[in-house]
């Protein structure tokens, strides 16, 4: 808790995709964005699956 | 790989044996069965499959005295041999008379 | 010929202890023969005249499950925001038939091992279902992109939601060359068999994106390593009549069989039956419902004539895959003395 409070600047503010649940479209947002689509103005966003490499077999 | 419990009590015999073939079924078994069966030489031939869920051929072969399992064997497979490759090679002149026939017709 | 296998009403008769012919080489090499009935990229048929059931059936046997063929085995998933879940996305990619002929490629010793130009072959997809695809495709179809419209009946709905779904097909599929194989082969000699399977549909905003690795399999251990759709053989039917048949009779013969198979002739005005085509018997037995053909009419199979048709998916010329069967059992075969041999020595 403690160390979170001291440099609450060290990350950097990374943009995260989230994809609205209205019209699907997807957004750019910062963690202090406000939570709205700049699409349609909906309220309610989903994040996005990430790019990670997933292995299956086919069969 | 080695001789089925069932015979153990007439010993291994040069007249009488089982062979056990991994991952074979009746591909092989069928083949094999028919040619050693016509054979004079043969007193008994047979295969089965015990069990589907054992992956296992057991071949078992009986022969006439004064021949050998392995001697009889052998001659069965070189017949197959023969057998298959007469096969192949008449298979391959009627396709391409087949294709003559076709491109000059 | 001299045992043929006769077709009763109920039954079926055959003359026991005399299925089997004792096999003879010098006999063998008389009677075998090969007739190509038909031949063609993908299908073929031919006669097998003179051989047991044994060699017959295991020639099928070996085409349908251990004849090899190259398949989707592993599949990189990037990113799949569709709906298809990851694992069936994954299965229906490996069904999907390749047109890689299986002789180029060596099989996979070590199945972790890194893919390499020999055994393996690599496709990639990259799609992502944007509004501005769906747009240009409306457009195609002449139809404007909807919204407004939509509340107007279900019809349009339906109309619109069609419009906003981007199908996914196994065109979409590239195929991308390992190491030195841009050199040896072309998108069009290993790439996509049909180039109009579903593989998913995407609504807008959703995206797949993947590698693919194909390898060399038998169809024993995954039904998507077949190389033929199936292979399979009857007995050559014959069919006999014991006594005349005429006039309406011969007429209603004739309806008992397929198309071709009765011939009708005309004696003196009157109509006689005679058997014209017997390969295209399809055993119905249909002439048995009637009691003014009993004891006239003899249905045969002659046990070793055997019609024998391949139906190769298209990777391998049926002839090609007939070859490659009976290679396979060559050395079947010949595995199975070594393994006698050395079961012997134990």
């Amino acid at each position: 808790m403690s160390t979170e409070n001291e440099n609450p600047d060290d990350a950097p503010k990374k943009a995260l995709i989230y994809i609205c649940g209205a019209c699907q479209a997807e957004n750019e947002m910062k963690p202090k964005d406000p939570i709205r689509c700049r699409e349609c103005g909906y309220r309610i966003m989903y994040k996005k699956r990430t790019k990670r490499l997933v292995v299956f077999s086919a069969r | 790989m080695a001789e089925l419990q069932d015979d153990e009590d007439i010993g291994p015999s040069e007249l009488d044996r089982t062979f056990i073939f991994e991952d074979e079924g009746h591909t092989l078994g069928s083949l094999i069965t028919y040619v050693l069966e016509s054979f004079p030489e043969t007193d008994f031939c047979a295969y089965s499959i015990r069990h589907p869920s054992e992956n296992k051929m057991y071949l078992r072969l009986k022969v006439k005295e004064g021949n050998t399992v392995e001697d009889v064997f052998k001659h069965g497979i070189q017949e197959l041999n023969k057998m298959l490759n007469h096969v192949k090679k008449t298979f391959k002149k009627s396709i391409s008379a087949y294709e003559e026939n076709t491109s000059t017709a | 010929m001299n045992n043929p296998i006769i077709m009763n009403k109920y039954s079926i008769e055959r003359t026991l202890g005399n299925e089997v012919k004792p096999y003879n080489y010098d006999e063998f090499v008389k009677n075998f023969k090969v007739n190509i009935i038909n031949l063609s990229e993908t299908d073929m048929e031919f006669d097998l005249i003179g051989v047991d059931v044994a060699l017959a059936n295991s020639l099928r046997r070996v085409i349908i499950s251990e004849v090899p063929s190259m398949a989707i085995e592993k599949v990189h998933i990037y990113q799949n925001t569709s709906y298809v879940l990851d694992e069936i996305l994954a299965h229906r990619l490996g069904l999907i038939p390749l047109k890689a002929d299986p002789r180029q490629f060596k099989m996979k010793e070590d199945e972790n091992s890194e893919p390499n130009e020999h055994d393996s072959l690599v496709y990639d997809m990259k799609i992502k279902c944007t509004k501005k695809d769906l747009d240009a495709l409306a457009h195609k179809q002449y139809i404007s992109f909807p919204g407004m419209i939509l509340f107007l009946s279900n019809i349009l709905i339906y109309i619109n939601d069609e419009q906003l779904t981007f199908i996914v097909y196994s065109k979409h599929i590239k195929w991308s060359p390992l190491g030195n194989q841009k050199d040896i082969f072309t998108e069009k000699s290993v790439g996509m068999i049909n180039d109009d399977i579903l593989i998913a549909k995407l609504r807008p905003g959703q995206e797949i994106e993947l590698k693919m690795y194909a390898v060399k399999g038998i169809p024993k251990d995954h039904a998507k390593f077949q190389s033929v759709c199936t292979a399979w053989y009857r007995m050559m039917p014959n069919i006999k009549l014991l006594d005349d048949i005429k006039g309406n009779d011969a007429l209603l013969l004739q309806s008992c069989f397929p198309k071709g198979v009765i011939g009708l002739k005309s004696y003196k005005g009157v109509l006689v039956a005679h058997v014209e085509d017997c390969r295209k018997e399809n055993s119905s037995r249909n002439v048995f419902r009637y009691k003014q053909f009993d004891n006239k009419i003899l249905l045969s199979k002659i046990p070793d004539h055997f019609i024998f048709t391949i139906e190769s998916i298209g990777a391998m010329e049926p002839s090609s895959i007939f070859f490659e069967a009976i290679n396979i059992i060559i050395k079947k075969v010949n595995n199975a003395l070594e393994i006698a041999l050395n079961q012997t020595e134990v």
